[in-house]
């Protein structure tokens, strides 16, 4: 196991660790940032 | 803006922009799990001497290039694209991401692999913390290269589509 850092007696794992942690990170995001966009930004224009 | 200029912006934005991440997908989903293996067998000097340093030349140059002509290419809306003004926001999200993952290149990626890499003296224990900062650099920037692509790609030109 790879454990990222420990926090207050707690494993933590960073999900940038590993290629599809960063993938999903990413995706989610996309996500995120769309829905900011879309709903704080650009509604009612 | 002039049409020419403006094709011309854009080529040279797509063509360094593909060297940058293309470039930044070689070193995380191939370079970094190779040189834990090459590590293992002995055999990492040559990655380590030959390819890596060519590689993050091209790496960091593209992607000065790749901000400078994405900043020519929002010419007079540079400004409304970083305020996220309504018609700028999606390509603004993009310019915000590019120019995030820009920093950590110069800032964050390119300092420490001098020291990782032996073009700069440092202990074995700066080597170690630089090695984790540049990793971790090099991750984020993979994971705001997929919003980033998103709102590059449909931020401006294909917004309608997307409901932006």
């Amino acid at each position: 196991m790879n454990f990222g850092s420990v926090e207050e007696g707690k494993f933590v794992k960073n999900p940038l660790d590993s290629i599809l942690g960063t993938i999903v990170s990413g995706l989610v995001l996309t996500l995120i940032l769309y829905l900011f966009l879309k709903n704080f930004i650009v509604a009612g224009v | 803006m002039d049409f020419l200029l403006e094709g011309i912006f854009r080529w040279l934005h797509f063509m360094a922009g593909i060297i940058w991440i293309g470039l930044l997908y070689y070193f995380n989903f191939v370079q970094v799990p190779a040189l834990k293996d090459a590590t293992a067998d002995g055999t990492a000097a040559g990655i380590s001497r030959h390819v890596a340093p060519r590689a993050l030349l091209w790496f960091r140059w593209a992607a000065l290039v790749t901000w400078l002509a994405g900043a020519a290419l929002l010419g007079g809306n540079f400004t409304h694209a970083f305020l996220l003004e309504p018609a700028y926001a999606g390509i603004g999200i993009g310019a915000w991401l590019g120019t995030i993952m820009l920093f950590n290149v110069w800032v964050l990626i390119w300092p420490n692999q001098k020291k990782i890499l032996g073009l700069m003296a440092a202990s074995e224990e700066a080597k170690a913390k630089a090695r984790r900062v540049a990793f971790l650099a090099s991750r984020t920037n993979t994971m705001l290269s997929i919003p980033m692509l998103f709102f590059m790609a449909n931020g401006l030109t294909h917004k309608a589509a997307v409901g932006l």
